[in-house]
């Protein structure tokens, strides 16, 4: 090779326009790695919807189902308290925005215990209190 | 009121009921946010699904789909993806900044800089080596920073360019941009484009006008790709052909090993209108792009659409400004640099046009053949010298192992004469007389070599020549003399290598480095000369030339041939050996047969031109050159006179020998080394005129005292016969001391009296006796020599002008005595032996019959025939067939007891001749 690709500092037995060549491969290298992840990707995603439109359903009849119970607990801890002439019912309980949904099961576990705790209060009041 | 206790039980009922509360709203909320989350992933996933199908590169530019500032939705997904593009185009990263950096290495300068830094400017590169990648534009890869791209050319790639609809002038500009960073790049001359149009006849590339008008750029004929195509397939072969003699596997090898360009970069730009080619060229066009890039030839394919073997890098337009280029992919969008100013380019094109001419000097002349420094070259394994200029480059001859000889040939006044003095002047300015010797041979009525002989005018000779030999148009023989005396070096040549062991003439001087072996060239104008009759002459001559034109390569004896016209010659009718053996050939203009049947160059060649062609004479051999002027007077005799100063101290001068001019017997060495007196050795010799022969030999009649030794001058021609028995008795005279020979002269021809006279009065003032008898006591005289032989024992020569004149006189018989003509025919026979010697001149052949008598023909020891027939020679020629017919100024010589067959001889001026 001449003088040009001494400059170059490429290999004697690797031309300019083949070490072009190859590094320019690499743009295309990662547009057609990406045009392939995209492929693949597509097929995921067919399942993943589906597997999200699933789930909305089921967070949907899970909120139902927790709001009427919410509202059972809130009537059964109304009714505790009902003969209680000094304790005022207050506000009903609203869904607080804060709230975890991945702590859903906790949270239901700490409204049964709530409940428990509520009833157990009620029960411990002596007649003078009552 | 209740007490302390009640009311902390109410109190914790109350907190309860509060805790209760906030419980049940976190479990609500929870369910709440479980689902808006739900949706949310289902939102995201639905973008990036349509993002994905679309295909992120173009979504981002979607409005409805790209990324949008503020959307929680689009966000989260665009954060994603280029994460995930990110991750894949890692390796592609620095890639656009290696790429440029590549491009600034391997595009260096004009190759790769903006137009602005050097259009107009004329280029300096000698054009050893090419740039190996050529701008074309800028690319951008997925947003990344753009880069420049760039395409290999010249000897690393062809190139087609496919054009789309509209897009012409894009291409156009597209050509005439890398074709104007070519050239500039290089020195001019460096580069020759050809450019050929289907559709057009002249306006390709107007822009390059001024440099069509040069060598540099060549618009050809739209109906004749053909001929470029063979042009281009000629010069693959002719330098794929010298590189493979040179060892070299490619130009660029020999480049690199020669330091030199050696040919220039050719470029052809081919406009094709989209459709094939027809199949034979579409052939054609492959197998001269298979071979091309290694020849230094590079093809720009535009609409042709033919697909080409080897190395071709493709550009295909997308619109006026964009392409598509196989360099970079044929998914990123290659950003054309813009079109060169138009007047700029022009402007450019008219610079490199003046400084190509400017370089080209104009016609050259021949002083541009010699060297600076004369005799540096050294002729080892070859003879190699430029004889001409093609646009200002010098083109070579090379005399050596793959051409060893060479055919010219050139009508009258084709410049034939010119060629062989630009090439010996060419030849004589490189090799010093010790590397080679120059044996010159001119069978044309002219004098063409005669100035390189020392003359009157000029004192001064080519130290170079050992021989030169001019009018010898009737002497063939001296042709003869020349391949005799080459064949003789030829086995000296080749005894010599035998005794050192080795094979060619570059190891038996390696193996003997004090012996004299310089290369010969032996240069043989108008040679059909030679082979112009049906004799001994020409069978001898054929096969002389056809053993020196085959083993003459490895001895480094070289012929250089030259003729009018070879078809001529029927001596070589089905032996075409000679011919084959001249692998150099050089057609004048006009030249027949000189090149292959197919081969039309030298019909085409312009006046003081020459086609050297080095592959015996087939059309990709052709280099046309013009030959300057080399045979004017004075322009050789220069080159001449400074030749001498350097070498004629160590180098004698050339034998001349001029078949118009007579020899001199004072100046012949056969005369000057004729020793006098004691000093004489062997048998004296009489010297009847000079041989034709390479060296300067004289023919002789050994005179011992012996019988027949007596010479006979046949012929009615008084000049020669005066010549020959002038210059015998002067040569005899010198080899005796005073009074040891006696000449006795008898003149029967008037006209010829005073020229015995003076003969006779030279004779005496040598110090020899020397007598004239008077023709009426002619019979008297020879009695009387006849009565005295052996009696002193001395030398005695009868001179005996016109005997037949006498033959009357003698033949008178008186009754009881011999007569005249018995007396005769007794000192012929018995006068030898006892040193009396009869030089006669006869006038004709019957009358010598005549004297001698029925049986007596081998009294006469030596003839020489003048104007006679050969066919009554035989008896006096031992009985051979004699091929003679009267020549003026010749004569046949025959000596019974040296020669083999009579030759021919030139008989010496006479003493008033000699000036």
């Amino acid at each position: 090779m001449g003088e040009w690709s001494e400059a170059s500092g490429v290999s004697s037995d690797v031309s300019p326009a083949m070490r072009y060549k190859e590094i320019a491969g690499l743009a295309r290298k990662a547009t057609v790695d990406l045009q392939a992840w995209e492929r693949s990707r597509m097929a995921e995603l067919e399942h993943a919807t589906a597997a999200a439109r699933e789930e909305i359903e089921a967070a949907t009849d899970r909120e139902q189902r927790m709001m009427s119970q919410a509202h059972r607990w809130w009537r059964m801890a109304l009714d505790n308290v009902a003969k209680l002439s000094w304790v005022s019912a207050g506000l009903e309980p609203e869904p607080i925005e804060s709230a975890r949904a991945s702590q859903r099961s906790r949270y239901t576990e700490d409204v049964r215990a709530g409940y428990q705790e509520l009833t157990q209060a009620v029960l411990d009041l002596s007649w003078r209190a009552r | 009121m209740i007490g302390k206790k009640a009311r902390q039980q109410r109190g914790r009922v109350l907190a309860a009921l509060d805790a209760l509360r906030t419980r049940i709203g976190l479990a609500m909320g929870a369910a709440r946010n479980a689902r808006a989350e739900a949706e949310f992933e289902l939102a995201t996933l639905e973008l990036e699904r349509q993002i994905v199908t679309e295909g992120c590169d173009r979504a981002r530019s979607d409005p409805s789909l790209g990324p949008r500032p503020g959307d929680p939705v689009s966000t989260a997904v665009w954060q994603r993806l280029d994460q995930v593009r990110a991750a894949f185009g890692q390796e592609w990263a620095d890639g656009p900044a290696r790429l440029r950096s590549l491009v600034a290495a391997s595009a260096p300068g004009v190759a790769g800089d903006p137009p602005g830094r050097w259009l107009g400017r004329v280029g300096a590169d000698p054009g050893l080596t090419a740039p190996g990648l050529w701008r074309i534009g800028t690319c951008t890869a997925d947003g990344s920073d753009a880069f420049d791209v760039a395409v290999p050319l010249l000897e690393e790639s062809h190139l087609s360019i496919t054009s789309a609809s509209g897009t012409r002038h894009a291409v156009d500009a597209l050509v005439e941009s890398l074709l104007m960073r070519v050239l500039s790049t290089f020195e001019p001359g460096a580069v020759r484009v050809h450019l050929w149009d289907v559709g057009q006849l002249t306006a390709v590339l107007p822009n390059f006008y001024a440099l069509s008008r040069t060598s540099a750029v060549t618009v050809h004929d739209p109906t004749r790709l053909v001929d470029l195509l063979d042009e281009f397939s000629g010069h693959i072969r002719r330098i794929h052909a010298e590189a493979l003699q040179g060892g070299h596997p490619s130009l660029r090898a020999m480049r690199a090993a020669a330091g030199a360009r050696i040919e220039p970069w050719r470029i052809a730009v081919l406009y094709g209108n989209g459709e094939e080619l027809e199949p034979e060229r579409r052939r054609d066009l492959q197998r001269v792009a298979s071979g091309a890039l290694d020849a230094g030839i590079a093809l720009i394919l535009v609409d042709v659409p033919t697909a080409l073997g080897g190395a071709v890098e493709a550009v295909r337009l997308r619109d006026e400004r964009t392409a598509y280029c196989s360099m970079t992919g044929a998914d990123l969008v290659v950003d054309l640099d813009p079109p060169l100013p138009g007047a700029q380019v022009s402007a450019a094109a008219g610079a490199i046009a003046k400084a190509l001419v400017a370089k080209q000097g104009g016609p050259r002349g021949f002083s541009d053949l010699v060297p600076a420094e004369l005799g540096q070259d050294r002729s080892l394994d070859e003879l190699r010298t430029p004889v001409g200029f093609d646009e200002g480059d010098p083109i070579d001859v090379v005399i050596g192992d793959a051409t060893p000889h060479a055919l010219i040939g050139g009508p009258s006044g084709s410049g034939k004469t010119n060629f062989l003095y630009a090439l010996l002047g060419g030849l004589a300015a490189r090799y010093s007389p010790d590397e080679l010797a120059l044996y010159l041979l001119d069978f044309k009525e002219g004098v063409s070599f005669a100035g390189l002989a020392p003359g009157r005018k000029d004192e001064s000779w080519l130290p170079h020549a050992r021989l030169i030999g001019v009018n010898v148009n009737t002497d063939r023989e001296f042709g003869l003399a020349l391949l005799r005396f080459l064949a003789d070096e030829l086995r000296r040549r080749s005894a010599a290598a035998k005794d050192h062991e080795v094979t060619t003439l570059a190891e038996l001087r390696a193996a003997d480095p004090d012996g004299s072996w310089p290369r010969i060239v032996a240069v043989i104008d108008e040679f059909q000369y030679m082979f112009a009759g049906r004799d001994s002459v020409t069978a001898l001559a054929t096969s002389l030339l056809e053993d020196i034109a085959r083993r003459g390569r490895s001895q480094g004896i070289h012929l250089v041939l030259a003729s009018q016209d070879v078809a001529g010659i029927e001596a070589f009718w089905g032996k075409p050996a000679v011919f084959e053996q001249c692998t150099l050939r050089i057609a004048m203009p006009k030249a027949r047969r000189v090149l292959t049947e197919a081969n039309q160059a030298a019909v085409t060649a312009p006046r003081w031109h020459a086609v050297i062609n080095h592959d015996s004479g087939v059309p990709h051999g052709n280099r046309v050159a013009h030959v300057p002027d080399a045979s004017s007077p004075g322009v050789f005799a220069r080159l001449q006179r400074s030749l001498w100063e350097r070498y004629a101290s160590g180098h004698g001068s050339p034998r001349l020998f001029d078949g118009a001019v007579a020899p001199v017997l004072t100046e012949s060495a056969a005369y000057t080394e004729l020793a006098a007196g004691p000093a004489l050795v062997g048998q004296p010799r009489a010297l009847v005129g000079q041989a034709i022969a390479v060296s300067d030999v004289a023919f002789g009649v050994a005179l011992p005292r012996a019988p027949g030794r007596n010479l006979a001058v046949l012929g009615a021609a008084q000049r020669p016969a005066l010549s020959i028995l002038d210059s015998a008795a002067r040569s005899l005279a010198r080899q005796f001391r005073q009074g040891d020979v006696e000449f006795v002269a008898c003149c029967l021809v008037d006209s010829c009296a005073p020229a015995v006279t003076r003969l006779a009065e030279q004779l005496q003032r040598d110090g020899h006796k020397a007598e004239i008898v008077p023709g009426d006591e002619l019979g008297e005289r020879l009695a009387a020599v006849h009565a005295g032989m052996g009696e002193d024992g001395a030398r005695r020569v009868l001179l005996l002008y016109g005997v037949d004149a006498a033959l009357p006189a003698l033949e008178r018989k008186e009754p009881g005595k011999q007569s005249g003509l018995d007396v005769l025919r007794a000192v012929l026979k018995q006068g030898p032996a006892h040193g009396v010697h009869v030089f006669g001149w006869w006038r004709s052949v019957a009358r010598l019959k005549d004297t001698l008598g029925f049986g007596g023909t081998e009294d006469i020891g030596a003839l020489a025939a003048l104007d006679v027939q050969g066919s009554d020679l035989g008896s006096f020629c031992a009985g051979q067939v004699v091929h003679w017919s009267p020549r003026p100024g010749r004569a046949l010589f025959f000596d019974r007891a040296t020669h083999s067959a009579p030759e021919v001889m030139i008989p010496y001026a006479l003493p008033e001749e000699e000036s």
